[in-house]
């Protein structure tokens, strides 16, 4: 235990010494032991603390821990506010159970998510100990940056993360996902949004593919092929979120017979919907760009796991010399209701 | 008048058993799939293809190539970079299917009847912090939303789909929790703090990122002694706590909080260490709604 005490004691003069260059270390937590002069900020207050600023004790806590060393962990903190001469030793010891009270309130009682989190736990410490220190280099460039070579929009259904179904590795792919994966057309104001993530991956990003994903039974189409769009409405947001697949349920309506099942109505809306995102890429001038200049390239996907299948097709997109600015604006005339 | 034929061809990478022959044919063989007929979307209901402009779909798949549009060395040059992503991707999906989707094939098929997960998750659309990858989650356990920057907009900026999403999960799939996932070195936050530096001069970007403004505002004033890259810290985890305060404005999420129903949590992924800090939102009715802050509590750190 005594070991254990010593360790992390170091570590915290560590981070008192080198606060400067720690990059890991709480910003707040370095401006106070800088700042040695200074009254104490108002992080530890007497309401429970805001999460942004953190005390000290906090990078100590590891998963195996138990509540002994957290006891240690207090003096030494209590010890290290005192030597600082930030706190007076009395005002420290104060400080320090204000700190644990907070942390330790809400202990006893089970709530509904407690083992939803320690779910969330294991799986991250599982990622930690899997992935992340076995790839020490991949994880160390990362950390410094991202270029991947694709841009998804992939739906939020719980079933299809494009990590799992396309087996993405971290650094691969930058990742949109919405309801019915729909990417609407450009619209500074009403979808900034997807806008944003698409200026920011072609632009700044430079991905070099976009892939839009559908996939079966989708939650989103279903509702766009059900809502009735009568000026009527039965959600806040979701019909009018959907409805920027419309152009693929009219499309839908008018290809299928009226005895074809709906399901088999939802599987041709679900495919057609990811043509429609894939046009409105196409009004978002960097795209445009992207694609004459051969730097992007757009895909459309579809994932079937009732059957266990994927569809995948591409984009081909050419422009002959004469095209002109009336020609382009009669195409976007198209997409944009 | 410009008039486009906007075709798309469809290929199934369905069996294991194609995957064993290669693309090596695909120029080869010009073949026309019925299936080509089936869908086709028409530019001005005019199936006359104007030379001007032509959008084609070109599909690559095993043994099989479509070549819809006449000009066969124009496709056979363009198609030369495209060919490696198609086979990564298909490649990529059949191992899936073989290690994950066959393996456990009735947990699947029950998926593929219904969804039940427990968690919504909002986090960035950034490469690096796959919520799948990093908190391990398994197809059927979380509705995951990314956008950039992970910000939740409040209720009264009016539909964006950030919010759709959070309808659908809250109101039909019924998740009993919520998880706003930050991290480290964000770009949306970044850009956020530098907005008025003019760095970000692309109006998107901007247009979306302001929806994050009270967290710069409250960053710029309790941190305005620290380093632009410790601000942007700050930020990240600031603009994580505005968007939980702001999923409470929306009233079907407020009414069940209270009532116990929904549980809202916070979490920041650090990837320079591999650390990752959670904390849960405390919030009993509306009397802590008019503050600025709220209180939290379970607070965990990973490491």
């Amino acid at each position: 235990m005594s070991t254990v005490n010593g360790c992390l004691a170091s570590q915290i003069f560590t981070a008192a010494t080198s606060a400067r260059s720690r990059v890991s270390l709480r910003p707040v937590v370095t401006a106070r032991l800088n700042n040695s002069g200074s009254t104490p900020p108002s992080l530890i207050r007497n309401e429970p603390v805001f999460a942004a600023p953190a005390p000290i004790i906090h990078p100590l806590l590891k998963e195996d821990m138990g509540k002994d060393s957290y006891e240690e962990a207090m003096a030494a903190l209590e010890k290290l506010l005192a030597e600082n001469g930030v706190i007076e030793p009395v005002a420290a010891a104060a400080k320090v159970n204000e700190i644990t009270a907070q942390l330790t309130t809400a202990d006893g009682g089970a709530s509904i998510s407690s083992e939803s989190v320690e779910r969330l736990k294991t799986g991250f410490i599982t990622f930690k100990r899997e992935k992340y220190e076995k790839n020490p280099a991949l994880y160390g460039e990362l950390a410094k940056g991202q270029s991947p070579t694709y841009m998804v929009f992939a739906c939020s259904d719980s079933r299809v993360c494009p990590s799992h179904v396309l087996d993405l590795q971290p650094g691969e792919a930058f990742v949109v996902r919405n309801v019915a994966n729909l990417v609407p057309p450009f619209d500074k104001t009403k979808y900034s949004g997807v806008g944003a993530a698409v200026e920011y991956a072609v632009l700044h990003l430079k991905v070099k593919e976009i892939v839009v994903i559908g996939h079966s039974a989708c939650g989103g189409i279903k509702g766009v092929m059900s809502f009735p769009y009568d000026g009527s409405s039965s959600t806040d947001f979701i019909e009018d979120w959907v409805k920027i697949a419309l152009p693929a349920k009219n499309k839908t309506l008018a290809e299928c017979s009226k005895d074809t099942p709906f399901g088999e109505q939802c599987t041709t809306c679900e495919k057609e919907a990811v043509n429609v995102s894939l046009g409105n890429l196409l009004s978002y001038p960097f795209v445009r760009e992207g694609l004459v200049k051969k730097t992007l390239a757009l895909k459309g996907g579809y994932y079937d796991f009732v059957n266990g299948s994927f569809e995948l097709w591409g984009l081909d997109f050419s422009l002959s010399p004469s095209l002109s600015v009336k020609d382009v604006a009669t195409i976007l005339h198209w997409k944009l209701y | 008048m410009a008039q486009a034929l906007f075709q798309s061809s469809f290929l199934a990478c369905s069996d294991l058993s194609s995957n064993s022959s290669n693309g090596s044919d695909v120029f080869g063989s010009q073949l026309r799939s019925p299936e080509i007929d089936k869908s086709q979307l028409r530019f001005l209901g005019c199936y006359k293809r104007n030379p001007t402009l032509r959008l084609k779909a070109l599909m690559e798949s095993p043994g099989l190539a479509q070549d819809t549009v006449e000009d066969k060395p124009k496709v056979a040059k363009m198609t030369k970079e495209v060919p490696d992503h198609f086979k990564e991707l298909k490649h990529r999906f059949l191992s899936f299917k073989k290690d994950k989707y066959l393996s456990n094939l009735e947990h699947y098929k029950g998926l593929a009847e219904a969804q039940v997960p427990k968690f919504m998750v909002i986090a960035c659309a950034d490469s690096r912090v796959c919520p799948s990858s990093i908190l391990g989650f398994q197809p059927g356990e979380a509705f995951v939303v990314r956008n950039v920057a992970n910000l939740v907009p409040p209720h009264e900026n009016g539909p964006t789909e950030t919010n759709a999403a959070l309808e659908f999960a809250v109101n039909s799939l019924e998740v009993e929790n919520v998880l706003v996932v930050g991290h480290s070195c964000c770009g949306g936050i970044k850009a956020l703090m530098s907005l008025e530096d003019e760095i970000v001069s692309s109006s998107f970007i901007r247009n979306w990122v302001i929806a994050g403004k009270p967290a710069r505002l409250q960053t710029k004033a309790v941190a305005s002694d620290l380093n632009f890259d410790q601000q942007c810290r700050h930020c990240e985890k600031e603009s994580i706590n505005r968007s939980l305060m702001n999923l409470l404005t929306y009233p079907w999420i407020e009414e069940r909080v209270i009532r116990g129903k929904l549980s809202i949590h916070g979490g920041y992924y650090d990837f320079t260490d591999c650390t990752f800090e959670k904390w849960t939102l405390d919030y009993k009715g509306s009397t802590m709604k008019s503050e600025s802050s709220c209180s939290i509590k379970n607070r965990e750190f990973w490491a």
